[in-house]
């Protein structure tokens, strides 16, 4: 039963008070029926290829309260993983390991923690024990070691543990009636639920597939009510079956304990493939478009920006090295984001997950078809070969095509740039050859980049970027970008350089508040949602302002980018004397800005050549002008490390305080 | 006699009576239009009866109009669109525009101004677009294959195409190819041209007229009073015709060509406008001819033969027009599905409601709140039909076959996003046998007043959910204009408060819904009426078109 009147006042504070309510509970039969109803067990290895959409028939019964009073609620192990295979090797006495979520050579293994089915999913209240998580608020936390009130900063300021009041909300069950998930107070439809509930719930869902469920015996408990956490530790740390007995000890290290079920998330990749799981979608989840129809919000996974939004209950060693921090966070996320959408077309077309469709209309980009039909049409060349067709969305890998291009340009691409970069092509052409693309043909074109990029990433070209990149370097790639024609083609393409251009903004010349600062600004307001309301849960955008069409959006980017480096830009006349729906005037005013960064760099060029000049010669004399292109912001100066003496004498001085 | 021997006896004639006749010798000299048409021999023969009535010297009914308008031509080349339809989309640079300009004003003294524009502009980029290369053989072909099937008339006739022009377009004399939809394109069946003889045989105790549809089929005259035919004959190009190949494909549309509106077969023709008299018309005009019982009998014996359930004077013609145009419509927009099916031709989103996709992302969205039958966010068939249809089997009697098939149609397109071929074309297909059960059990019902003023009700009790897009909203607007001014000129008293509200309603200032067509042939849909009406469809806002449906409605019951 779903009990969204509940839903919005379950907080922590309220748990045991309402323990007798029942949110939603495991229909009688789950166990026998959870993998052979549905496709959750499928896996990728086994594409159902020949089945083009689910039988209706198939459908799990709805759940009543008659259901719910007769529910067994001890499983029964035998039937719980009945079409699964054990992958696990009991002669070598590893446990039983149901079938695997899990590609193998991808980066899948980076969060695999989270695919997995066989570990013990705990709620987060285990972890908040005073003396471990749940520690002293903030501001008596000591600095330099584990804050030891996670808990208590996730609880209290982390929109993700406000995940299930979320689901509870009036809009999500507006959506999920839409979806026929509920109808009134009955899941109609676990599968679907399940569906909502991976990415907005840890611990607990209709058929629960994981170990997991043996620790919540039931929903009418205390502690069955805790496993409405929203999105707690295990989702993102992973399931702490293996290493919460250990995690703390002197021997245990975060990067060796993936095998146990531990989420590296110290690492930046790690953590941004970890994100991009619900923030895109996974073999397990996937925010389709039947429910981007019915109301959800379209995903836009970004990582350097949700960074920069996320309370943070965690601290990160590269955080102080600003000009790394950000433009490695921009990186992990290109690098994820690539990923996770592949994930999402290869197990979409194999059909294997419980809630996909084919063709599935999310994966491609949305302005594409969600367009009022307008006289001047700016969008797509048409040709011969294009057929018209939606194409495939540029969100999740405008950012890679933009670093391998950069790459290439600057002589350091090697082999592992090309493959990917031809991979990530067949999936494209392959998404956009017809409306219903081949699935096979885009399951395996998805699988052999995901390979390809799982090679960039451990490969040279990997390794490099990732001790390279800095904002400086990712300045460099904005430049690069904002001369292909193709980064201005969609929406998705624009707001991805946008962003990245702002995870460069450490190479700001002049600083965050310089001149970039209000071509920025333009281009953020012209690229925003029009008319939209409320753009998320922290901003609500002015609708009064007027956006910025494709011409205003290269105009403003490449002016932007014109401050980090030289822009080269190729105008080539493309149909009938335009380029790309640019219009005479904006064509020239395109060039004249074209050849004002030009003469700005040469300028700038040639001051260098000046100073370099003089500091060889040491020669003084001669008057000096003030370069007309701002220097590098002055760095703030980083705050001084206190010694121990210093914060001993702090302390005392606060007891005397105290003793006045 | 062939038609050509026609043709040519009778191409002098013409010249004698245009030369005679003032308005035409005005027309050839301004008018490159009718100049043009008067190069083609199939026409000129037409002409000689049917421009100006009177003026032909083998008109063998110059003096006896009551059957026939006898300016039927003077209507279509002057007035529609049609009779331009190839020439206003010839694929033309803004060069070769100018160039054709030039010419016509220097060569014919005519005024140009109807026949070229921004259109022929806009042509040559779609062809562009789409990789035809019109300026050489091949790509012309295709532009002819693909386009000129609806805008030239065009039927794979390759005896003709030379003669036609449409083997290859002459860039400098446009009067050498065929400038639109002739007369034979509409009313003769395939290459049987006995019918143009006999219908305008002088013999003695000719009856043609008389003549029995199928006898006149079998000649080669296309049977248009029948109105399925000749709504079929309308929506092969307004809706489409795959066999034909005449279907605007997305990839036409992304190309650039302007949206195909949705079709209400008796608006269109009356806006077209009209070149022949409606059937209300005629049965006036032959009121006093012996020949008028005899006539409507033999042309609708199950709807006024035998028993004669009702007098032809007092039947809403129109009314029937519009809901028989309503079940033709489905049965088009069906049969693209159904021929659509094909691994090539599977998917074309052409076949979906544009409005499906094309919409902005809105807070608060008009289709959530409306809900979702089956699955949220599968594209829809064109929803447009729909509110006509409902009370076009609603007259038919037979509407639950038909509406358990659309049920069925809507629920496989929402198993998976655009259907399955195989289950679409099958219950497509069941879906056809249906409807033409319904259009002919339509066809039978008599519609007087009272009847009308219960469609009337009918399509006032339209759900909000059915008028979400502009295209179903216009769509209901002309049914109910088409009743209401049938209702006027058959004398039916309609109450003050209720043409108010029908004004309203009909009103584009208030709801947004505009009813006129760019019709005529002086007015270009492209670029100014696309323009507007690509802003109206954009702005579309149910809730007022709704509200004033809803007075409509109150008003209707009490």
């Amino acid at each position: 039963m779903f009990d969204r009147h509940y839903c919005r006042i379950a907080t922590p504070c309220g748990l045991l008070l309402l323990a007798s309510f029942t949110l939603m509970s495991t229909p009688q039969t789950w166990a026998a029926d959870t993998f052979t109803d549905t496709k959750q067990a499928v896996g990728v290895g086994s594409p159902n290829l020949n089945n083009d959409h689910k039988d209706p028939k198939q459908t799990p019964k709805p759940v009543s309260a008659k259901d719910l009073a007769k529910t067994n609620w001890e499983p029964d192990p035998s039937n719980i993983l009945r079409s699964e295979q054990s992958h696990g090797n009991p002669l070598r006495g590893e446990p039983h390991v149901p079938f695997s979520l899990i590609t193998p050579r991808t980066l899948d293994e980076l969060h695999s923690p989270l695919l997995r089915r066989d570990l013990k999913i705990r709620g987060a209240q285990s972890c908040a024990a005073a003396s471990c998580h749940g520690g002293p608020r903030q501001g008596v936390a000591t600095p330099y070691v584990s804050r030891g009130n996670e808990y208590q900063l996730w609880f209290e300021n982390d929109p993700h543990a406000q995940s299930w009041r979320t689901i509870c909300s009036d809009e999500s069950v507006r959506m999920m009636t839409q979806l026929k998930i509920i109808d009134g107070d009955r899941i109609i439809d676990p599968v679907g639920f399940d569906n909502c509930l991976a990415c907005h719930n840890t611990t607990m869902r209709h058929n629960e597939p994981r170990k997991g469920i043996f620790t919540h015996e039931g929903m009418a408990t205390a502690e069955g009510i805790s496993s409405q956490e929203g999105v707690g530790c295990a989702s993102c740390h992973g399931p702490s079956e293996r290493w919460i007995g250990n995690h703390f000890t002197n021997g245990w290290s975060a990067q060796y304990a993936t095998h146990a079920g531990f989420v590296n998330a110290g690492d930046l990749t790690t953590r941004a493939r970890m994100c991009a799981s619900c923030h895109i979608g996974d073999k397990d989840r996937d925010m389709n478009h039947d429910i981007i129809a019915a109301g959800h919000p379209t995903l836009r996974y970004e990582l350097a920006t949700y960074h920069s939004w996320q309370p943070k209950h965690w601290r990160d060693a590269e955080a102080s090295d600003r000009t790394y921090y950000e433009a490695q966070l921009w990186l992990s996320g290109q690098i994820a984001a690539t990923d996770a959408a592949l994930a999402l077309i290869e197990t979409r077309a194999a059909d294997a997950h419980t809630v996909s469709q084919w063709p599935e209309l999310a994966a491609h980009d949305c302005a594409s078809c969600h367009h009022q039909l307008g006289f001047k049409n700016d969008r797509n060349a048409v040709s011969s070969a294009s057929k018209s067709l939606a194409p495939l969305a540029q969100w999740n890998d405008s950012g890679m095509r933009w670093l391998i291009d950069y790459r290439e340009q600057t002589g350091v691409a090697t082999v592992e740039d090309a493959r990917l970069w031809r991979a990530l092509d067949q999936v494209r052409d392959t998404m956009q050859a017809q409306a219903k693309p081949d699935r096979a043909q885009a399951a395996a074109a998805a699988k052999t980049a995901r390979h390809a990029l799982h090679a960039w990433l451990h490969g040279s070209a990997g390794s490099f970027e990732r001790s390279v990149m800095r904002s400086d370097r990712l300045g460099q790639v904005v430049v690069a970008a904002a001369g292909r024609n193709e980064t201005w083609r969609t929406w998705e393409s624009a707001v991805q350089f946008y962003l990245a251009a702002v995870a460069a903004r450490e190479s700001w010349p002049g600083g965050w508040s310089g001149p970039l600062y209000d071509t920025a600004e333009a281009l953020r307001q012209g690229l925003r949602y029009p008319e939209m309301r409320t753009l998320n849960n922290f901003e609500t955008a002015d609708d009064s302002l007027p956006t910025a069409n494709r011409a205003e959006a290269m105009q403003l980017g490449v002016t932007l980018a014109g401050w980090l480096g030289n822009v080269n830009m190729e105008l080539q006349p493309i149909i009938d004397g335009t380029t790309y729906g640019l219009e005479d005037q904006e064509l020239l005013d395109l060039r004249a800005e074209l050849n004002r960064i030009s003469e700005r760099w040469k300028k700038k060029r040639a001051e260098q050549d000046a100073k370099d000049a003089e500091k060889k010669t040491d020669d003084k004399g001669g008057e000096k002008k003030e370069p007309e292109f701002p220097d590098r912001p002055d760095r703030e100066p980083a705050q001084p490390r206190r010694s121990l003496e210093d914060l001993k004498k702090a302390l005392d001085a606060l007891e005397s305080d105290s003793d006045e | 006699m062939n038609l050509r021997n026609v043709l040519i006896v009778n191409i002098a004639s013409l010249a004698v009576a245009l030369c005679v006749a003032p308005i035409h010798a005005q027309s050839v000299s301004d008018d490159p239009v009718l100049k043009s048409w008067t190069k083609q021999t199939a026409v000129t023969a037409c002409g000689e009866c049917h421009y100006g009535g009177s003026t032909g010297a083998n008109n063998p009914f110059a003096k006896s109009s009551d059957f026939c308008r006898l300016d039927e031509m003077k209507f279509w080349l002057n007035y529609d669109k049609h009779a331009i339809a190839r020439r206003r989309v010839e694929p033309l640079s803004s060069t070769e525009v100018r160039a054709q300009i030039e010419f016509i004003v220097n060569k014919l003294n005519a005024d140009a101004t109807q026949w070229l524009g921004e259109s022929n502009i806009l042509s040559k980029r779609i062809c562009d677009k789409l990789g035809y290369e019109v300026n050489t053989r091949d790509g012309y072909a295709k532009f002819r294959d693909n386009c000129l099937t609806c805008h030239g008339g065009y039927r794979g006739d390759v005896n003709s195409e030379e003669k036609l022009g449409f083997d290859m377009p002459n860039q400098l004399d446009p009067l050498i190819s065929q400038p639109g939809i002739s007369c034979n394109f509409c009313h003769q069946e395939g290459d049987k041209d006995s019918w143009i003889e006999q219908h305008a045989s002088k013999r003695a105790g000719n009856d043609w007229r008389v003549k029995a549809p199928e006898e006149k089929s079998a000649a080669g005259m296309r049977d248009l009073v029948n109105t399925v035919n000749q709504a079929s004959l309308c929506l092969d190009c307004h809706i489409g015709n795959r066999d034909n190949n005449q279907f605007v494909t997305h990839e036409m549309y992304a190309a650039g060509h302007p949206p195909l509106p949705s079709v209400e077969v008796h608006t269109f023709c009356d806006q077209m406008p009209n070149h022949w008299r409606t059937l209300s018309e005629l049965h006036d005009s032959l009121a006093q001819s012996d020949t008028r019982d005899k006539y409507f009998a033999v042309n609708f014996p199950q709807l006024l033969g035998g028993s004669s359930k009702i007098d032809a004077g007092k039947m809403f013609w129109n009314t029937r027009e519009m809901l028989l145009g309503a079940i033709a419509a489905r049965i088009k927009v069906t049969d693209l599905l159904i021929d659509s099916a094909t691994e090539e031709r599977w998917g074309d989103y052409a076949l979906y409601d544009c409005a499906a996709c094309h919409h902005e992302l809105r807070e608060p969205s008009a289709r959530q709140l409306r809900g979702y039958a089956g699955a949220p966010g599968r594209p829809r068939q064109h929803e447009w039909p729909e509110p006509l249809l409902n009370a076009a089997l609603w007259l038919s009697g037979l509407q639950q076959s038909a509406v358990g098939y659309e049920q069925q149609l809507a629920q496989e397109f929402s198993i998976q996003p655009f259907g399955k071929a195989d289950n679409v074309t099958s219950l497509a297909s069941g879906l056809k046998r249906s409807l033409e059960a319904a259009l002919r059990a339509a066809e039978k019902q008599p519609i007087d007043a009272r009847k009308a003023v219960t469609i009337l009700k009918l399509l006032a009790e339209t759900p909000s959910e059915q008028l979400l897009t502009y295209d179903a909203a216009r769509q209901l607007a002309w049914g109910i204009q088409t009743i209401a001014a049938e209702l006027k000129s058959e004398g039916t008293n309609i109450p003050a408060a209720i043409q108010t509200a029908i004004d309203s309603l009909l009103d584009p200032n208030a709801t947004g819904i505009e009813t006129q067509l760019p019709s005529g042939r002086d007015v270009f849909v492209y670029p100014k009426n696309l323009e507007v009406d690509l802003v109206r469809r954009a702005e579309y806002d149910l809730s007022a078109f709704v509200l004033r449906l809803g007075s409509l409605r109150s008003l209707l019951g009490s």
